[in-house]
């Protein structure tokens, strides 16, 4: 194993100097300014740039009301070039259900933790979807409330340690998780459902293309989708930026199973999207 | 993109990933690069493991101006954007080479 | 406030809801958002049958938090919209209304109250924070079709919630009136509202009640500036809102009753049937319950020897009239909680026979 100080590294401090095509710019084009206060190794951002990405990709910014709910995505709600509606916490869905419902050509996409969406705003998310009501749901799912420092929410899985479950999820003290896209999956007015994950570079891209179809479905006048990105956590999970993506996997999406599970603009006998576990 | 700060120090560095072959003349075909903000990162690591061809290493005791450690590239890069797909501070820029160029190896 | 002139074909026998939905249709409300509740409900039903025969959206949400959630999403797009319930709704919809408020988001809010306990709610706020807005109180079904145009128009001029305070009888009386739509001028610009249509232009629109402008070259919000900009506003409004009262027989009157909303009516026939008898007392009735008329208040009463106070609940009014007349003048409460056995606001009290007896137990006492 070599020392670090006898690798040959590649400068990195400028664009290269020979003939080369930009492929990535720092920040996506509809995130104005990409620094944030998040922890380290949090994935909200990795999902937000997604979303933001899949909304340029299909022209839908001139049209989009992006309405946040409250959490630490909350601190992107600033700095986003897309028209942005702040709704209390958990109540998302009722102030995108005015929105659209007055603008019915606008694309009005919820950004919403699972704290957010899962425990204080269960109701709404499930009236919406039972309503069909022509918008995106997007949930970023930690499995803790990470904006007041990691509490156990509606979607903390069994054996999941946080602040009000220090011993882990018990089933007798705490209950059991929700899996809220399943449970939302089940309502006739969904359209589109699906559970990814941002623990990978595959994975983001397997969230970009959920997160494209859900936009479509809403296009479309298609009906209710819901996206659920499962999001790292490390603080919440009192584990290494490192071990964060393995957590996730490993507890996580072992529980909140990632795929589509429902789209009913997919043929019949078309395979749905699997979502690996790492 | 600030100077790196040079902490008192050696560690050996560690690296799960295995980049393209190398050559008999020690060279490794490298297909893109990429522009790095140092300062913009918080020393997460998540780059490290999601680069396919594990080109990006992180440092082991320089810090930026905010006291993170930050990742080094080598050659071997395909301009995948892997990197800047997971990173959640927007560290990454990427390109891609009209032409791969045969770098000497990092390692 | 007197009916506007109007010729015979215009005017209709509407019972109070169905002619509240029709003045907020003549107001030009596109988006209305409900829960059944009494005495709300029949607005609500007369909103679900009308606004999409004038292309509007009305909604029976699930819940109340969830129908002032539409209400907000609505609004902020521009789109003239309201909400309501009776007491116990708005109770759920504290939080929201608290925070439309900060959001800068114009909102009509009906209380179709259950008595007058509801007072402090309304004029107070229920919600956290320091936050105010306009409240207007009808007598009776006419002038709750003028105060529900007035309601759109001050919510829009000033990007702020205004809550209009109706109860059972408003709701359920039947009254032959004309719901034309009121002129107040060239409407507000809506040019803060949102569309869509900014995204992506470097000038994106945000409608926050944590910050009006989008920092793109900082991270975060500065909460002390927005706050501080929100009370500015406030006392703007709270300034330059005309207060509205109305008065009957005050200029000698030795009494001066105090009344609002539908016991107000009771209330002046009960002081003119006095003033028959040769009595002088009087009668004021906020209209504005904030701003409140305290000025033209202390006008009214200058010169009497005691204001009394009705109103249906353990007393509430009673503290704003003491504020108002700073003790220049004895105060005194006359009402109570007065009800049925539903519990709806019913009041065996709103009988001219007892508040007479209510009136001439102060007259003796004091003139």
């Amino acid at each position: 194993m070599k020392k670090i100080e006898e690798l040959r590294v590649v400068r990195t401090d400028a664009p290269p100097d020979v003939p080369a095509r930009l492929v990535e710019d720092f920040t996506p084009r509809l995130v104005d300014v990409g620094a944030h206060h998040l922890c380290p190794g949090c994935g909200e951002p990795i999902a937000i740039r997604s979303l933001m990405e899949a909304i340029d990709e299909l022209d839908l910014v001139r049209r989009t009301i992006t309405v946040f709910g409250i959490g630490c995505y909350t601190a992107f709600s600033n700095n986003l070039d897309v028209e942005v509606l702040q709704a209390l916490h958990g109540r998302a869905p009722s102030v995108a259900t005015g929105a659209k419902r007055a603008r019915p050509d606008s694309i009005v996409v919820t950004l919403q933790g699972d704290g957010d969406m899962v425990s204080e705003g269960l109701q709404e998310v499930l009236h919406a979807a039972a309503r069909g009501e022509n918008i995106t749901c997007v949930m970023l799912n930690n499995g803790v409330f990470g904006e007041t420092g990691g509490h156990m929410t509606a979607t903390t899985v069994l054996g999941q340690r946080t602040k009000t479950s220090l011993e882990g999820r018990d089933p007798v003290a705490h209950g059991r998780p929700i899996l809220l896209a399943d449970l939302v999956a089940r309502l006739d007015g969904a359209a589109y459902v699906a559970r990814c994950a941002v623990n990978s570079a595959g994975n983001v891209a397997r969230t970009k293309r959920v997160l494209l179809r859900a936009l479509e479905t809403q296009a479309l006048g298609a009906g209710f989708s819901l996206v659920e990105i499962l999001t790292m956590c490390p603080t919440g999970w009192f584990v290494e930026t490192q071990e964060a993506p393995d957590y996730l996997a490993d507890n996580l999406a072992t529980v909140h199973i990632g795929g589509v599970l429902k789209d009913i603009r997919a043929n019949h006998g078309q395979k749905a999207d699997d979502i690996e576990s790492r | 993109m600030g100077r790196p700060v040079h902490v008192r120090g050696v560690a050996p560095v560690t690296s799960q990933r295995a980049p393209g072959a190398v050559s008999e003349s020690g060279t490794i075909l490298t297909r893109g690069t990429v522009v790095i903000d140092v300062d913009a990162c918080k020393g997460c690591d998540l780059c490290i493991e999601a680069c396919p061809p594990g080109v990006l290493v992180m440092t082991t005791h320089e810090v930026n101006d905010r006291g993170y450690r930050f990742p080094l590239l080598m050659a071997g890069c395909t301009g995948c954007r892997a990197c800047s797909q997971i990173c959640p501070d927007f560290v990454f820029q990427v390109y891609k080479y009209e032409t791969p160029i045969q770098m000497p190896a990092g390692r | 406030m007197s009916t506007p002139a109007s010729t015979a074909s215009t005017r209709r026998l509407l019972q109070g809801s169905e002619a509240i939905a029709e003045a907020m249709i003549a107001a030009g409300c596109r988006f209305f958002a409900g829960y059944p509740m009494t005495p709300f409900t029949e607005v609500l039903e007369h909103m679900a049958r009308r606004l999409p025969e004038v292309g509007g959206v009305c909604m029976n949400a699930e819940s109340e938090l969830e129908a002032v959630g539409m209400a907000w999403g609505a609004a902020a797009t521009g789109t003239p919209a309201a909400t309501g319930s009776t007491g116990q709704g708005l109770s759920l919809m504290q939080e929201s209304l608290a925070e439309i408020t900060l959001a800068r988001l114009p909102l009509v809010v009906l209380n179709m109250a259950r008595a007058q306990g509801d007072y402090w709610q309304a004029t107070r706020g229920g919600g956290h924070g320091d936050y105010r807005h306009i409240v207007l109180a009808p007598v009776d079904v006419a002038e709750a079709v003028e105060l529900v145009q007035l309601a759109f128009h001050l919510a829009a001029t000033w990007r702020n919630p205004v809550l209009v305070f109706g109860d059972y009888y408003l709701a359920h009386t039947a009254r032959s009136v004309d719901v034309s739509t009121l002129d107040f001028g060239p409407a507000p610009s809506t040019e803060w509202a949102l569309t869509g249509e900014s995204g992506g232009t470097g000038q994106a629109k945000l409608v926050s009640f944590l910050g009006s402008a989008k920092q793109r070259d900082d991270v975060g919000y500065d909460l002390a500036v927005h706050y501080t900009a929100c009370a500015d506003h406030t006392a703007a409004m709270l300034r330059d809102v005309v207060p509205v009262m109305d008065t009957g027989m005050t200029e000698d009157a030795e009494v001066v009753v105090v009344a609002f909303g539908t016991p107000g009516a009771y209330i002046r026939a009960a002081v003119r049937s006095l003033r028959d008898e040769g009595l002088r007392v009087g009668w004021a009735r906020p209209v504005t319950l904030v701003p409140f008329p305290s000025t033209d208040l202390a006008n009214a009463v200058r010169g009497a020897k005691a204001v009394a106070v009705y109103e249906n609940n353990t007393g509430q009014m009673v503290d704003d009239v003491r504020l108002a007349v700073l003790g220049a003048v004895p105060v005194e409460f006359i009402g109570g909680v007065s009800l049925d056995s539903s519990g709806f606001g019913i009041a065996p009290d709103l009988d001219v026979a007892v508040l007479r007896r209510r009136i001439l137990d102060v007259v003796e006492r004091h003139a």
